[in-house]
């Protein structure tokens, strides 16, 4: 099966990727999907579809949790990363991730973003350092309102802010792929609604971006492209304006008008 | 007033008396906490009237001149200075022996161990050490560090065995405290292309360090009240420490850790054990001086731990 991509060339795709926790129980059945770089892919469908499974495969986090197989190919730039010998320490180099809870770590805000770069050798000099918070913190539209405070801890923002300390912490690492799961669930809709200008304003960099969402809207109003995952199957995939006007598949319609999930 | 008649009318119906069960739930509701209370109370009071017992028996010979300072085997009027010099000694011994080897043991524990039976078996292994009664930790320690190793009656085989004592106690504590950080600060570091030991050195340790350094002093009160795994390994004679020898292999060199040594806890013991007059009066002297050094330790415990967790929030 080629990799069916909306336009422009696939560097992250999957083939038959399938998810076992605890060995045998199968979460996720054989699953393929593109993604393009400089655009926002949503996935949708109700809880323990298996979109979140399946979206921890793209940088093997699900490698973290015990007794959790994931088989099939997940090729990126040009070759299988689903291999025993894979540097998976460099892979989420470049795959960032956002989760769905807030995540600063108990340091200043500053430190937040130069810990990663840090701890990989990237930052060379006070001046770099000070460069890549100032556009990292740009980028995620939290720049302005931190500049001022810097050195103070990151578990003093808003809920909002801490999760856009979390993307900017991300894109100082300068990944080409942003894996967003859930990235607003915990948060109110004036934040949401700024979180997802900076998923649009990120993916417009050139950035590929999945966002995995139960929020329907969400998908409409953030993504090119969409996918619908149902009990553990990816069943219809298309860009966003087609899943959400036309859906081919019955469960998918069922789903849109809110008949389950 | 009409949700009340709606209630009572729906109790009709049902064929039940709402008010009389209202009535009969909120009693109890009092009663349970009443009897709370009063257990409670009967705990603090515990407490209180021992601690208070012990300081009006022993205080007044813990604050006279001299006491503190003087060796315990002055002729007049002898004091508790080595049994004070040996407990903090050996104290600071223990802990440099048993906090990295926990420390150790509880991130492998946590972050590291396979979910396999080898895991289960050290997990057990921990739990049965903490259960062992420490009179046969002193003799483990009197037959394998001070005979078969032949260290001799000494700081460093007492230390051992308070080690031994103290390990699980402190791996129960850091584990918890490390399995209190949520699991997605790990998560995010991992995610960020981190090995785990990054995660656990420059994530995780540092967001428990709050709780790990109060566990570690809250244990230290323990050790330092331990009497009966150290008779049989670091004695119970009194030693006349000279703070002035320069001689490490001399026994009565302060620093040396192959001398023996009395702490207070032991001093207390010994004192009971061989009654000559005026004894009593050191005993409780002893006994108040140790008790305000637990006390301590576990006030220090609580500033400590506030005072790390609030510079590393720093809200």
């Amino acid at each position: 099966m080629t990799p069916t991509s909306g336009e422009g060339s696939a560097f992250l795709y999957t083939k038959d990727v399938t998810v076992k926790y605890d060995y045998t129980h199968e979460a996720l059945h054989p699953t393929s999907l593109s993604f393009d770089a400089g655009t926002v892919t949503a996935l949708i469908g109700p809880s323990g579809c298996g979109k979140s499974t399946y979206l921890r495969c793209l940088n093997l986090m699900n490698r973290e949790i015990p007794r959790c197989v994931v088989e099939g190919e997940i090729h990126y730039h040009d070759h299988d990363v689903n291999t025993p010998d894979e540097n998976l320490f460099e892979l989420r180099k470049s795959i960032g991730m956002v989760f769905q809870q807030p995540t600063p770590f108990r340091k200043s805000i500053r430190e937040n973003i130069l810990f990663a770069p840090k701890r990989h050798g990237r930052i060379k000099n006070r001046a770099g350092a000070d460069e890549l918070v100032e556009t990292s913190l740009r980028q995620a539209a939290l720049w302005d309102e931190v500049k001022d405070k810097l050195n103070q801890s990151g578990f003093g923002l808003s809920g909002g802010q801490q999760q856009r300390l979390c993307i900017a912490r991300t894109l100082a690492m300068k990944p080409d792929v942003v894996l967003f799961d859930e990235p607003c669930s915990a948060l109110d809709p004036i934040s949401t609604y700024s979180i997802e200008e900076t998923i649009r304003s990120i993916a417009s960099t050139g950035i590929c971006c999945i966002i995995v969402t139960h929020n329907m809207e969400q998908a409409t109003r953030v993504s090119d492209r969409t996918a619908f995952f149902y009990v553990g199957n990816m069943v219809e995939t298309g860009t966003t304006k087609q899943i959400f006007s036309a859906p081919n598949d019955q469960r998918l319609a069922d789903y849109l008008s809110g008949r389950f999930g | 007033m009409a949700s009340e008649t709606t209630a009572k009318q729906v109790g009709n119906d049902l064929g039940v008396d709402l008010d009389a069960h209202v009535k009969r739930i909120g009693r109890q509701d009092r009663v349970a906490t009443g009897i709370l209370t009063v257990i409670v109370a009967f705990v603090l009071l515990l407490l209180a009237s021992i601690v208070a017992f012990i300081l009006v028996k022993g205080l007044g010979k813990a604050l006279s001149p001299g006491f503190l300072t003087t060796s315990p085997l002055a002729d007049e009027n002898p004091g508790i200075s080595s049994e004070i010099f040996d407990s903090f000694y050996m104290l600071i011994i223990t802990l440099l022996i048993s906090v990295p080897i926990s420390l150790g043991a509880a991130i492998f524990l946590v972050e590291y161990a396979p979910d396999n039976w080898v895991t289960k078996a050290a997990s057990t292994a921990i739990e049965t050490l903490s259960s062992l009664p420490s009179i046969v930790v002193g003799m483990f320690g009197s037959l394998f560090f001070v005979v078969t190793l032949g260290w001799g009656i000494s700081i460093i085989a007492g230390a051992m065995a308070l080690t031994m004592f103290n390990i699980p106690i402190l791996v129960r504590v850091i584990q918890q405290a490390l399995q209190d950080v949520p699991r997605s600060q790990r998560d995010a570091a991992l995610a960020m292309g981190l090995t785990r030991w990054e995660a656990t050195r420059h994530v995780l340790l540092p967001a428990a360090m709050p709780a790990i350094v109060t566990g570690i002093v809250i244990s230290a009160g323990r050790v330092f009240g331990e009497a009966a795994a150290l008779i049989f390994t670091s004695g119970s004679a009194a030693v006349n420490i000279n703070f002035a020898s320069a001689n490490l292999s001399s026994p009565r060199n302060p620093w040396t850790i192959f001398r023996p040594a009395e702490t207070l806890a032991v001093h207390i013991w010994k004192l009971k054990m061989e009654p000559t007059p005026g004894n009593d009066e050191i005993v409780w002297g002893t006994a108040a001086v140790l008790i305000i050094c637990v006390l301590l330790f576990n006030i220090l415990a609580r500033v400590l731990g506030k005072a790390l967790a609030k510079k590393m929030t720093s809200e």
